[in-house]
């Protein structure tokens, strides 16, 4: 099912005008349940659906402080007894310096069965607020009687501070919705953007109401969103509506690149952090400057920051205490960290600048929308002749030659006191790549020995080095081990060096001993290759696969077979691809006879890095025939 | 090469700090014996707890400790649990840098603080910092004083865990003469020294020089794995509720003064269940029948409040809402049993399947879960009250296994809960595959499942969605990916019972030439790999012991009969039992496949273990052997 997902280009909501007196009903909906609501039993475009949404409605407005009150309105149907946890609902908010509170939560329940309808009244002593962090907060309650066929209502204010509270309305959940929208009242002399991100096939009605300065949105029959893997990022694919400020009385706020550009430039918790002297590294940065490559000075400070600075696992674009401090306490956040990674590089005399990138899970940029909210941290970006380096110092298995898997495909947006710049981040020549190579021979007792290396460079030496870095030696072994049971290693050992960008070595001698039905051995002809479960099974996809890197796996595999077995059946020699012929695997299997020996060499390649939805059934058609190719096995036949 | 470089460097940079802290020339980093399997070394602990009043102790810690590398990050974050009753006072944390320079302080101020539980409400909060180490080795000193409003439990003196090697320990415990405590040894044998003042009286255990043990899976709780002395009041006070730990029956006493009254339910609600009943003849079928009207109309939402989590909601609150925690649950199905005449009693339990049953002769508060017992005079039944699809009587092993506190009116009674048998977790497997000479199929696998096993299958096969249906079979039961699919549940029989029609473009593993090579079973029946078996010093548990019987016939195509099949299997070990069986049935121009698998009991005594594991590898070997057929020329 392709959904190709469009942006709605942002549109300025403006109006001059104070609102008109308030409303007489709030919602468009009506409190209470209808008839059809009752007779709903099963959601006609998601017959699996354990519940859906009826409705889920919220107005938003200002008070004579400015606040922003948004009043919510939602419905929802139990359809089977899996759904019963639908039943429990947490109301999150921003609660730090008491600049969101909920108020004002009332709910019922609603049964019917033939003609005896129950309903029951939310008990308030049951609603929960519960402080999470210093951030956040939830209110929290538990539905009472809920079963498949309950009906859910429940209304509630959240009252924010200002304005600068209102992100986006959401239309889409992860169970079906069917009736979603969102009526916003403009602050006056105030001009906000916004965008839409929505599936091409749904509808939205924006209805704009200059008169009585407000602006409605709604959407109907969304389906809920399953999680998927490759997938980069869910917020890509919801159906949404994002809003900024961008212009207040008679101030403009970043409404063009060049403003962003310019506000970050003034901001003293990001450019301001810049020409900071940090403590203690004179000596290192003088050491440095010697180095007449500037490959080597980079790689020299970007080490050295990981060696001094442990990430705090929170990610932010900007140092708000201060990269000073952080340094101190060798401990920070994105920010801290990667403003202070761009402070030495200067001073280590390269051409460097703070980028401001979305990571690939926290979901696309929308060039056409100037909101810095896009953005979740910073990294740093170097450029050394007609090459740019991309850097982050969070990250501690990563070669700064490589650029961090987590941008890959995505946009940034380059800070630079002359002039910012959107680009779009792509390594077109860097891979996931590994060679195979394993030797080994089968006893007369069925017994296969040999030894193997694994030589795994650039993205799959990252991933290798993180796993053997983070995980015991058993558990490596079990991960690379794949789905061959029985496998056992001697002389297990890894060659690396974990300040450069060399290939990841994984050497061993192995054992198998090969199982047998009567006088065939069976003998598996895919090992260590990581192809070991599909993951494309699902019929159905609605984001693009991401893969992120191209890749490139090699296997050469020699096999010696004792003079006491017949080579029965061989895996087939064969080349397989899609109809692109950019995902690729081929085999070639060769043997001979007394002496016995098999030769197969085998390649896998991913030649892009990233495949529209539009292509999923012919990659989800390739990898059945690839697993099935995969499953074949070498057949010994014992004389 | 490199880990024996990597030591030396840090031999010769790490003795500064400890030098500073251990008098005389020796270094521990030399002491090769005592670093391996070290991923940390602790330096020093002194931990003193102090209790002035019943309701009243002060627990003050100060660790050096030395983490050598990666795998030893857990000893870099700091957490600290805290509600109400507990405070956290004084926190800081030192960090040293390789020449013995202090490098960093943090305070609580630099901690993060967040709620805890994942309740309705909280539990409390959790105070943590994970301690910035770029680099290692380094050294950590943690200072810190938690101060108790009243407990119920003294902390323990957890010696060690995996991968720490212990240099030097000491647990000081004071208490008022009148008080006294109770302690006892975990897997260490360790006496205190005892001395004593006018007022008080003090324990001390002291060591040194312990050695680091390895990590090893599947094994027990954490409190149980490692050595540890283990602290209980005799008398305590928690919530302004004073009570009595010297005995089970007193502990009891205190827990069912907190359940009092919390039992009744409105007359309207007692004739409701005494008409639900009406039919029934005995007690044992009354107490099914209500225990089903549990199970389809209430959901378990975890509610912690009152008396830090232990007093339960009365059974009217339950009953209008339709939902609770366990012990609200189990309380409201007490109250049901009760207006139809039955009696029974809830009992509390530590849960889990590798929790170890507390000790008879050791009273203390070491339970997070309630169930329901209806005593018998034999065989008492017992019921999980927050499941929707356990089976009537049956607990599974999250609870069995154990010793329960049955609160009654006459205070504590701690008896075993019934052990996990086999034939309670069953997966009885018949399939009918019909192969066409292209290899392709159709498939029917009958599942008829009892225990963990229905439960499985019911959470993920019943009212899902496809795709996750079919990621299901093909990833967790090991199924070929099929073209199409369907799932029904067949009639109620006691059993969960769902067919599996597939529609497979290739049922055999592979083809080559004229023959196919078929695997003995459509699915895999064991797909676990076992943890390694040398030098395993702890008991290793499974989830629950088990029964899987498989029957697969393979109807061949047209002119293709048998060439070879596996070896029938028969092995056997003291806790399980593998059988295979291969036929070729040239008149119905079939492969009859059959095995059964049984485990005996979830827990394998640590010097049995390698007989398991070899059994288990054995198993999972047979999965990879094939069926082969040929066309007949």
């Amino acid at each position: 099912m392709p959904r190709k997902t469009l942006f709605i280009i942002c549109l300025y909501i403006f109006f001059p005008f104070n609102k008109s007196n308030a409303q007489s009903a709030l919602f468009a909906e009506k409190s209470g349940v209808t008839n059809a609501e009752i007779d709903y039993k099963e959601c006609p475009f998601d017959n699996e659906a354990t519940a859906v949404v009826l409705v889920n409605e919220a107005v938003s407005d200002y008070d004579e402080d400015y606040r922003l009150i948004t009043y919510h309105h939602v419905k929802l149907k139990i359809l089977k007894d899996k759904g019963i946890d639908y039943g429990n609902i947490t109301i999150p908010f921003y609660s730090d310096d008491d600049f969101e509170n909920i108020s004002s939560v009332q709910g019922a329940v609603y049964y019917y069965e033939g003609n005896v309808s129950t309903s029951k009244i939310l008990d308030k002593k049951s609603v929960f607020t519960q402080k999470e962090n210093k951030y956040w907060s939830e209110v929290k309650f538990a539905f009472p009687e809920v079963k498949a066929g309950s009906i859910l209502e429940y209304n509630y204010t959240s009252t924010q501070k200002n304005y600068g509270g209102l992100k986006e309305w959401i239309f889409q959940e992860d169970i079906p919705v069917l009736k979603s929208s969102y009526l916003l009242t403009i602050l006056p002399n105030a001009e906000f953007t916004y965008a839409v991100q929505k599936s091409e096939n749904l509808q939205i009605d924006i209805k704009p109401n200059s008169a009585e300065g407000k602006i409605g949105f709604e959407m109907d029959n969304i389906p809920g969103l399953r999680d998927e893997k490759y997938i980069d990022s869910k917020n890509d694919y919801l159906q949404k509506v994002s809003f900024q400020l961008s212009k207040y009385k008679t101030m403009n706020i970043m409404t063009t690149w060049d403003k962003v550009n310019n506000e970050m430039l003034t901001e003293g918790s990001f450019y301001g952090q810049l020409k900071k002297n940090l403590s203690g590294t004179d000596d290192f940065i003088k050491g440095i400057k010697t180095d007449s490559s500037e490959v080597s000075r980079m790689e020299k400070v970007y080490d050295y920051v990981r060696k001094n600075m442990t990430w705090n696992q929170i990610n932010s674009k900007y140092s708000t205490d201060g990269i000073k401090e952080a340094w101190e306490k060798k401990t920070g956040t994105s920010g801290d960290l990667n403003l202070i990674l761009v402070n030495l590089l200067r001073e280590a005399g390269l051409d460097v600048n703070p980028m401001l990138v979305s990571e690939r899970y926290n979901g696309k940029v929308n060039k056409a929308s100037t909101m810095v909210d896009q953005f979740n941290t910073v990294y740093a970006c170097v450029t050394i002749g007609d090459k740019q380096y991309y850097l982050d110092a969070t990250e501690k298995y990563n070669s700064c030659l490589l650029t961090p898997f987590l941008i890959l495909n995505t946009t940034a947006f380059i800070v630079n006191h002359k002039r910012g710049n959107l680009i779009d981040i792509k390594d077109s020549t860097a891979l996931y790549m590994e060679d195979i190579h394993i030797d080994a021979s089968v006893n007369p007792e069925g017994m296969l020995n040999g030894e193997f290396s694994i030589e795994s460079t650039d993205y799959a030496r990252d991933y290798r080095l993180r796993i053997f870095s983070t995980k015991s030696v058993s558990d490596y072994q079990k991960k690379i081990s794949g789905n061959i049971n029985g496998l056992s290693f001697s002389d297990f050992k890894t060659v690396y060096d974990d300040s450069d960008s060399s290939p990841f070595i994984t050497k061993s001698k192995f054992s198998l001993p090969l199982s047998n039905s009567n006088v065939y051995y069976f003998l598996p002809a895919n090992f260590f290759t990581g192809l070991s479960e599909n993951p494309f099974i699902s019929e159905n996809r609605f984001s693009n696969i991401n893969f992120g890197y191209k890749q490139f796996i090699q296997l050469t595999f020699h096999i010696k077979v004792d003079s006491s077995f017949t080579i029965d059946a061989l895996p087939k020699s064969i080349k397989l691809s899609n109809s692109d012929r950019d995902i690729i695997f081929t085999r070639s299997v060769n043997s001979n006879k007394e002496p016995n020996e098999i030769r197969i060499f085998s390649t896998f390649e991913i030649n892009q890095n990233l495949y529209p939805v539009s292509q999923y059934d012919i990659i989800r058609e390739f990898y059945k025939k690839l697993f099935d190719l995969l499953n074949e096995q070498i057949v010994l036949k014992k004389k | 090469m490199k880990t024996i470089l990597t030591l030396l460097l840090l031999s010769s940079f790490i003795q500064k700090p400890c030098s500073r802290n251990f008098p005389g020339s020796r270094s521990p980093l030399f002491d090769s014996a005592l670093l391996k399997n070290a991923s940390v070394i602790k330096n020093e602990e002194t931990i003193v707890l102090e209790i002035t009043d019943i309701d009243r102790c002060t627990y003050t810690v100060h660790q050096l400790m030395t983490i050598l590398n990666e795998k030893g990050k857990d000893d870099l974050d700091f957490e600290q649990y805290t509600n109400k009753y507990i405070s956290l006072e004084g926190a800081e944390i030192k960090v040293y840098d390789m020449t013995g320079k202090q490098t960093n302080t943090f305070r609580k101020k630099d901690m993060t603080r967040v709620a805890y539980g994942e309740g309705l409400i909280e539990d409390g909060n959790l105070t943590y910092f994970r301690v910035p180490a770029p680099n290692y080795p380094i050294v950590v000193e943690y200072n810190y004083q938690l101060k108790f409003k009243g407990t119920v439990n003294y902390p323990s003196f957890n010696i060690m865990s995996s991968g720490e090697a212990v240099l030097q320990s000491t647990f000081i415990a004071r208490v008022p003469k009148e008080l006294d405590l109770r302690y006892k040894e975990k897997n260490i044998q360790l006496k205190p020294v005892v001395t004593e003042d006018a007022q008080y009286k003090q324990y001390q255990w002291t060591v040194t020089d312990m050695k680091a043990l390895a990590y090893e899976e599947g094994t027990a709780k954490y409190e149980s794995r490692y050595p540890s002395i283990q602290l209980a009041p005799n008398r305590f006070s928690y919530y302004d509720n004073e009570g009595d730990l010297t005995s089970w029956k007193k502990f009891g006493e205190w827990i069912g003064n907190l359940y009092r009254g919390q039992d009744e339910l409105p007359p309207d609600r007692k004739s409701f269940f005494n008409d639900l009943v009406k039919g029934a003849s005995t007690d044992r079928e009354k107490a099914e029948i209500i225990y089903n009207y549990l199970q389809k109309n209430f959901r378990y939402v975890s509610i912690q409040l009152g008396i830090g989590g232990l007093k339960p909601f009365p059974a009217n609150f339950t009953d209008e809402k339709k939902y609770g925690d366990c012990k609200g649950l189990s309380i409201y199905m007490k109250a049901a049993l009760k207006s139809v005449g039955i009696k029974s009693y809830v009992a509390i339990i530590n849960a889990e399947y590798n929790s170890e049953p507390v000790d008879p002769g050791f009273p203390e508060n070491d339970f997070n879960h309630a169930i329901l017992c209806i005593p018998e005079p034999k065989d008492s039944i017992w019921l999980e009250c927050t499941s929707n699809n356990a089976d009537f009587g049956v607990l599974g092993s999250f609870t069995e296994n154990k010793n329960a506190l049955l609160i009654t009116a006459d205070g504590g009674d701690l008896v075993p809960t019934p052990v996990s048998k086999s034939k309670e977790n069953i997966l009885t497997a018949k399939t009918l595959a019909e192969l066409s000479p292209d290899g392709s199929g159709i498939s029917v696998t009958t599942f008829n499942s009892l225990g963990s096993y229905k439960e499985d299958l019911e959470d993920n096969l019943m009212q899902q969605k496809k795709d996750d249906q079919k990621e299901f079979l093909v990833h967790n039961y090991g199924f070929k990916q099929p073209d199409e699919f369907e799932i029904s549940k067949n009639k109620d029989s006691g059993m969960l019972s769902i067919s599996i029609k597939l529609a497979l473009e290739k049922i055999p593993e592979f083809t080559a030439g004229s023959k196919m090579f078929i695997a003995p079973r459509l699915y895999k029946q064991w797909q676990e790999k076992l943890p390694k078996a040398d030098n395993r010093r702890l008991d290793f548990y499974f989830e629950n012991p088990f029964i899987k019987t498989d029957t697969t016939i393979y109807k061949l195509p047209e002119g293709y009969v048998a060439d070879a099949l596996p070896s029938p299997k028969n092995f056997t070990c003291e806790y399980a039992n593998y059988k295979t069986s291969f036929f070729f049935e040239a008149d119905k121009n079939s492969v009859l496949s059959t095995s059964r698998l049984e485990l005996t009991q979830l827990k394998i005594p640590a010097s049995k273990y390698a007989s398991v594991k070899n059994f288990f590898d054995k198993v999972m070997h047979e999965d990879s052997e094939m069926i082969v057929i040929k066309k007949n020329d």
